[in-house]
């Protein structure tokens, strides 16, 4: 009996440790065959190639140091659907269900936008956007070690669609 | 058969069979599919650096072998380059990037260096698709160079510019009237 308390505790900490980064797999499983979202993966391998370049500048030094934390990013996104709202509601909602901190939005008539994370010993381990215009939705998640005052960094010179707008965070 | 034998024949086998396989998983599938083949070895690819830099020199010395395939519409129409890939990620080949869904995708998967290196990937813009096998191990580091590299010496081999009407230009496709 003691035994199976152990396996079933044992089964929900796993689960726990497992339902990290779940909302975005979730949107990427769903959305796998639909050619309407773009779906877009970038592993840590991609990242690490930062540490191994030489920095020309101080920007491009901080850029890359900033970058080399990063374990992983991943994008789903689609541009002209009539349901955007919806979905940006529904995909907030779940950010929410998941666990993950607030730590701000931005409502605009035309767009609005919710950024959350995920935080453990004071380090911030995932960085999730969520943004529903009128017939555009975004959901990014980004993780590895994250610095916030960095993300405005990131989102410069990274030129992803979609990741501009982490930098909006910075200075709102 | 002595089993001594046969535990020598299947560690054999399972050691060999896997670095065979490499290559030929893409050229098994492009066996159908492609267009053009673009292979570039060392001596080809230093003519890329017109500057004769002895920094790109070095990098395409690790370079065994690059080669690019023009791949026709049925590979763009079924999707089939998918299953060419999970060839590789079975052979231990892991994913550095992808995007998909819409008409742009991309695929990229490469093997650390201790693992023995090696790229592989498929491009895609619109209708025109294109897939990729880099052998030898190339510091991660220098693959953006050398893309730079292929992209400036497109003059003498085209390699990028997918939107030319010619380019990936499959003889066996119908020609618009």
């Amino acid at each position: 009996m003691k035994k199976s308390i152990l396996m079933i505790a044992f089964a929900f900490l796993a689960a726990g440790a497992f339902a990290q980064g779940s909302v975005i797999t979730n949107y990427f499983d769903k959305y796998a065959d639909n050619d309407n979202f773009t779906k877009i993966s970038v592993s840590s391998k991609m990242f690490s190639m930062f540490t191994e370049m030489e920095p020309g500048s101080e920007a491009q030094k901080e850029f890359m140091e900033a970058v080399s934390k990063l374990k992983g990013l991943k994008i789903v996104m689609v541009d002209s659907i009539p349901n955007a709202r919806e979905l940006y509601k529904k995909a907030a909602a779940d950010v929410g269900k998941a666990g993950y901190d607030e730590l701000m939005t931005v409502n605009d008539p035309d767009q609005s936008m919710l950024f959350s994370i995920k935080e453990k010993d004071g380090i911030i381990n995932e960085l999730i956007m969520v943004v529903g215009g009128k017939e555009n939705f975004v959901l990014l998640s980004l993780y590895g070690e994250i610095d916030l005052k960095n993300i405005s960094k990131i989102a410069q010179d990274m030129k992803v669609e979609g990741l501009q707008n982490l930098g909006r965070m910075h200075h709102e | 058969m002595n089993k001594k034998l046969l535990i020598y024949l299947l560690i054999l086998t399972g050691l060999f069979q896997p670095l065979w396989a490499q290559q030929d998983l893409i050229k098994a599938y492009t066996d159908s599919t492609k267009t053009r083949t673009y292979c570039l070895y060392p001596s080809t690819l230093r003519m890329l650096d017109p500057t004769g830099s002895p920094e790109f020199y070095q990098m395409v010395n690790d370079i065994e072998k690059l080669v690019i395939y023009t791949l026709d519409s049925t590979a763009t129409a079924n999707k089939s380059y998918l299953n060419m890939l999970q060839g590789y990620q079975a052979l231990g080949y892991d994913e550095i990037a992808s995007m998909y869904g819409g008409k742009n995708q991309f695929f990229l998967y490469g093997r650390d260096k201790d693992k023995g290196g090696n790229y592989v990937g498929v491009f895609r813009q619109d209708d025109q698709i294109e897939a990729f096998y880099l052998s030898g191990n190339v510091e991660w580091s220098n693959i953006p160079q050398l893309i730079q590299n292929l992209q400036n010496g497109g003059n003498m081999i085209n390699i990028f510019q997918l939107n030319s009407p010619t380019h990936g230009h499959n003889p066996r496709d119908k020609q618009p009237d």
